[in-house]
């Protein structure tokens, strides 16, 4: 087993150099520079001030030394210093993760433990009532644009309900509540994001489940199942659900980056301020060193979730790690 | 029970193109005239879907963001077919060291976050709609370049391309003329999920400010208008909302149709 990871660990290197690589190169092509907007736009500034801040950026080097710098500092964990606020960007990023990742994971708990009983109910169940409702569910889930979904639930619970608040992750008596006031808080204020976030994978996951449970309740092993006299729920839920889990389980960790890209989005809806409304800002903001830190950070999350998928892969299936090893 | 669901997504999809190609006659204003005597008035006669903050015509609005919402849709796609059947084609008839690479690419491109990356792309280059077209293509091509890839696999054993090789055809020949064509009916299903994708990422850019830039309308920058009016005005929200929806939806089912034509032995 350790072996095997060492081998998939090796193998995400290359791929995390060539994400930094591609978008590096993709973001300092663009014409012209992020000091266009401190200078040439302003007539006081004159040629060799331009130039100045320019070296002070590093930007007068050419393209692929521009990276070199930027990979030999990443090594050391230092992502250089925004362009906004001269603040270490790695610590802007730190301050804005916590509330990223919390949502996100939440998210995929729910899509878990929401989507994967739902595609293996209505496969065991197939053609009745509840079967079609959740096949109608996952196709409004793979359509719905999800900001259009936050924007009218947020009116229904916080503008006409009233239940729930409208935005941000705290309300403005947060210091005076207790510690557990405090949770409630927060839980509060997290409802819709997380739910929301949640949406659109989840009908992913409950249809990809379906089909792979369909595909392995007509294998012989199910009727052999069977025949032993073995309960129906013994059958689905130990023999065909372990199998059929193993397609599910990487579709699981190809979503990692829709999740994360999707953040840009409920957060701005939401005024959440982490990541994705981070980004949102740098890029507004041509921030080259908080871009490339972010997309940095997203590819590392996005691959960290594909080996938690390749680990859970081999776990559930030995015959991977056993081929893979040799 | 399949087949009639296909159809009504089939229908749907006519009716849109039909807004789309015959905009000036179907919508009953013109969708940037601004009458500020109707400055959002709700549903009614004259304005079917009512007005926004500046009283012009929702509905109208609507119809020709179908132009530019379904032109990025096909467009984008479009892009990532070509582009997907390239790498695809040469990955999987070369084998060897060139798959190698060109996989590890494609692997590469699927673990971006491409929403990032788009909307970086995009604020850096300026939200035209040509950028939004081609960031989009240039991001989606991954599902189909693995499509052919598998498809010309094992295509490529077959008879008929040893017989086309002694008769001395070219690799280029015998990709472009007898593989390609073999292989590209998985891509149509592909290709028909992918409109549904552009368009709800063309409408998520444009929610966030960088996409279709006004006053030319897209689905999704009539619902940015809304955003800011969410509690008095309804209408600017839901409507262009519905139309990104029952769009989508219809191209997904339209897919799921294509599908289950292609491959009946899936069907159950």
């Amino acid at each position: 087993m350790l072996r095997y990871l060492a081998k998939r660990l090796i193998g995400l290197i290359p791929v995390f150099f060539g994400i930094t690589l591609i978008s590096f190169f993709v973001i300092h092509l663009a014409p012209g520079k992020p000091t266009d907007i401190a200078t040439s736009m302003n007539p006081k500034v004159s040629y060799e001030a331009r130039e100045r801040l320019e070296k002070l950026y590093g930007l007068d080097k050419p393209i692929p030394v521009q990276y070199f710098n930027w990979l030999k500092r990443v090594a050391v964990l230092d992502f250089g210093r925004s362009y906004i606020d001269d603040r270490p960007v790695s610590e802007k990023i730190a301050e804005r993760i916590p509330i990223t990742l919390l949502i996100n994971i939440l998210a995929m708990i729910l899509i878990l433990a929401i989507g994967i009983p739902m595609g293996v109910i209505s496969a065991a169940k197939r053609g009745t009532l509840l079967d079609r409702s959740t096949t109608v569910f996952a196709f409004i889930g793979f359509s719905i644009p999800e900001f259009w979904l936050a924007l009218l639930l947020m009116s229904l619970f916080s503008i006409t309900l009233g239940w729930l608040p409208i935005s941000g992750i705290k309300s403005f008596d947060f210091a005076r509540l207790g510690i557990g006031a405090k949770i409630l808080d927060i839980a509060r204020h997290l409802i819709l994001p997380v739910c929301i976030s949640a949406f659109g994978s989840l009908a992913g996951i409950s249809r990809y489940m379906r089909t792979a449970m369909v595909g392995v309740i007509h294998q012989d092993y199910i009727r052999t199942a069977r025949a032993k006299g073995l309960r129906e729920s013994q059958v689905i839920y130990k023999h065909a659900l372990k199998n059929a889990l193993l397609p599910v389980i990487t579709i699981l960790g190809l979503s990692v980056p829709g999740l994360i890209g999707g953040s840009v989005i409920f957060e701005s809806i939401f005024a959440i301020p982490g990541m994705g409304r981070l980004f949102y800002e740098s890029v507004m903001a041509r921030d080259y060193p908080t871009i490339m830190g972010i997309l940095s950070i997203g590819a590392l999350l996005t691959l960290l979730g594909n080996l938690l998928a390749d680990i859970a892969y081999s776990y559930a299936d030995p015959r991977i790690r056993v081929t893979e090893e040799e | 029970m399949k087949n009639k669901i296909t159809i009504i997504s089939l229908t749907f999809i006519v009716i849109i193109l039909i807004f789309a190609l015959f905009a000036p006659i179907i919508a009953r204003h013109d969708p940037s005239a601004i009458d500020t005597n109707a400055i959002l008035a709700g549903p009614s006669q004259t304005h079917i879907f009512g007005t926004d903050t500046l009283g012009r015509d929702i509905f109208s609005r609507i119809v020709y963001g179908s132009r530019i919402s379904l032109s990025i849709g096909f467009i984008a796609v479009g892009i990532a077919v070509l582009i997907g059947i390239f790498f695809g084609s040469i990955a999987g008839y070369y084998g060897g060291r060139v798959d190698l690479v060109l996989m590890r690419f494609v692997d590469i491109m699927l673990c971006f976050p491409a929403f990032f990356l788009i909307l970086a792309v995009i604020a850096i280059l300026e939200p035209s709609i040509f950028n939004i077209m081609a960031v989009i293509g240039l991001t989606s091509w991954m599902g189909v370049a693995r499509l052919i890839r598998s498809e010309i696999l094992t295509l490529k054993e077959r008879d008929y391309v040893a017989a086309a090789r002694v008769m001395g055809a070219s690799d280029a020949w015998i990709i472009v003329r007898h593989l390609i064509p073999n292989a590209i009916g998985p891509v149509f299903v592909s290709a028909t999920l992918g409109i549904g994708g552009a368009i709800l990422t063309e409408s998520a850019l444009s929610f966030l400010g960088i996409g279709v830039q006004p006053p030319t309308p897209s689905w999704g920058n009539i619902l940015m208008d809304g955003k800011s009016t969410l509690g008095v005005a309804w209408w600017l929200t839901v409507f262009p909302g519905l139309f990104i929806l029952f769009t989508v939806l219809a191209y997904n089912l339209l897919s799921e149709g294509l599908r289950d034509m292609l491959e009946p032995g899936l069907k159950e």
